[in-house]
């Protein structure tokens, strides 16, 4: 599912999880669930970081 | 012999001399002005050119010439040149005095300025929010600038994930508003962010494209964040006055448009760290829980209990058992301490969880009256009632005994009272 979103998409997305983590109010089960999400998209924000390459494009007056 | 002329006969000749002359009879001149003196119905003031030639000049026309004119203001006059018989000195009689080169193009800009402020494209309800992640941005800047250069810089090293599209303009120049206009139609097409227009600094007489009304007019119908960066702090031009933000350099507007990464992945391992404090206190929070049902009467729901107990202690293993190994080698340097902290909570977790069930499921079996009938004791009851005490059975009663495979119904043929 991250895989779609975008960096800012995936930092709101990791942000809510830890609210909702630090809550306590879910399951054990929903908890695993919830921080293996998260696990997943910090990782994949700070690859996404390090791994980016400007992308640069010359445009010509139309 | 020649006639001797009074002084006032000769003015009177060159003055008719000059006033026939018709190259004379309108001519323009451009000076500064100096000794400027306002009376009712004339203003006196000397042109002059640097220190090489001053003129003398005289305006009757006191309603037409311009309040704000000064000392100093460089002017073009235009008139007819006169001779003043009484002092023998020759002057430009004014028809018309008006600023000229950068005075005149000061005041048409402080009257547009005056004109674009009215219409309201300056008002600070019109001012766009920078994006904080801006996918793709728009720059609009000379060709081979040290200002593109420093943009193109800067945005990389905070903030690669974006994409520039570059597209260059004159920003000089008679040609340069229609040439920003061109540019700025071009990327007004593309899905872009944020628009950046940036040059370095120079003096203001570079910049006056930038206070060119169809250039103000086409990008006051952007409907994305303008970061200006045109020139030094002194110099705002009308373009600067329209955009949503203005930066001071390249630099600056590099620095405005794209977030830091560094403070990104500082953010990005403070939720990680929250993250893995939060499954840790779950993780312990799920413990006490555990321990308290342990510690409950449970004799009641003895079958449903064990049984729950068995499920969830298997769901739990199994997911803390996949979790501590999925994550154990995964972390950070930098978490390696709140790693060894979730391993070992993890593991003392699920070695509590399982002695405690091993303790739990030993006591419950003991307890367990069916274990008890196991072992060839048996019980008698009343009814509903318990018997407990061979002091509460008397002749007669109907008892019945329970053992292990059965209930056997009896009548008791002496009761200890009946003795």
């Amino acid at each position: 599912m991250s895989k779609e979103l975008n960096f800012e998409a995936k930092l709101a997305r990791l942000t809510v999880i830890v609210t909702e983590l630090e809550s306590g109010k879910l399951s054990l089960d929903a908890s695993l669930k919830l921080f293996e999400e998260g696990n997943r998209l910090s990782k994949e924000l700070a690859t996404e970081l390090n791994e980016a390459k400007l992308k640069i494009e010359e445009l010509q007056v139309k | 012999m020649r006639e001797i002329l009074t002084i006032s006969k000769l003015n009177n000749y060159v003055k008719n001399l000059i006033h026939g002359d018709p190259y004379l009879s309108y001519v323009e001149v451009r000076g500064e002005i100096i000794n400027l003196k306002r009376y009712q119905s004339a203003v006196y003031f000397t042109l002059k050119e640097g220190d090489s030639a001053r003129l003398s000049a005289v305006s009757f026309n006191v309603k037409a010439f311009p309040a704000t004119l000064k000392d100093g203001d460089e002017v073009l006059a235009s008139g007819r040149i006169s001779v003043y018989e009484k002092s023998g000195t020759y002057q430009i009689i004014c028809h018309d005095v008006s600023y000229y080169g950068l005075g005149a193009k000061l005041i048409a800009l402080q009257a547009l300025k005056v004109k674009l402020e009215k219409s309201g494209i300056f008002n600070a309800d019109r001012k766009l929010k920078l994006p904080k992640f801006p996918r793709v941005i728009g720059i609009i800047t000379p060709k081979d600038s040290a200002a593109q250069s420093d943009l193109l810089t800067n945005i990389k090293r905070r903030y690669p994930l974006v994409t520039i599209k570059v597209i260059h303009a004159t920003f000089q120049g008679d040609g340069a508003p229609l040439s920003l206009i061109k540019a700025y139609n071009t990327l007004k097409d593309e899905a872009i962010d944020v628009l950046i227009i940036a040059r370095g600094g120079g003096s203001s007489d570079d910049l006056w494209a930038f206070n060119d009304e169809s250039l103000i007019m086409a990008l006051s119908n952007k409907n994305v964040p303008l970061i200006s960066a045109i020139g030094h702090e002194i110099d705002t031009t009308l373009v600067d006055y329209l955009a949503d933000v203005r930066a001071s350099t390249p630099t600056a507007a590099a620095e405005l448009s794209v977030p830091d990464q560094n403070e990104l992945k500082q953010d990005i391992s403070t939720l990680e760290m929250r993250l893995y404090s939060a499954i840790i206190s779950k993780s312990d929070s799920y413990q006490v829980t555990l321990t308290n049902l342990v510690s409950r009467p449970v004799l009641r729901n003895f079958n449903e209990i064990i049984g729950n107990i068995n499920v969830s202690l298997k769901s739990l293993s199994t997911s803390l058992a996949a979790n501590t190994s999925k994550y154990l080698n995964k972390y950070e340097i930098n978490l390696q301490n709140l790693s060894e902290r979730l391993s070992r909570a993890i593991l003392k977790s699920t070695n509590q969880v399982n002695e405690e069930y091993t303790h739990l499921n030993a006591s419950l079996r003991s307890l367990n009256p069916a274990n008890v009938l196991e072992r060839g004791y048996a019980f008698i009851s009343r009814g509903e009632e318990i018997i407990k005490s061979a002091a509460t059975l008397k002749e007669n009663d109907h008892i019945n005994i329970q053992f292990k495979d059965g209930v056997t119904k009896a009548i008791v043929s002496k009761g200890e009272q009946d003795e």
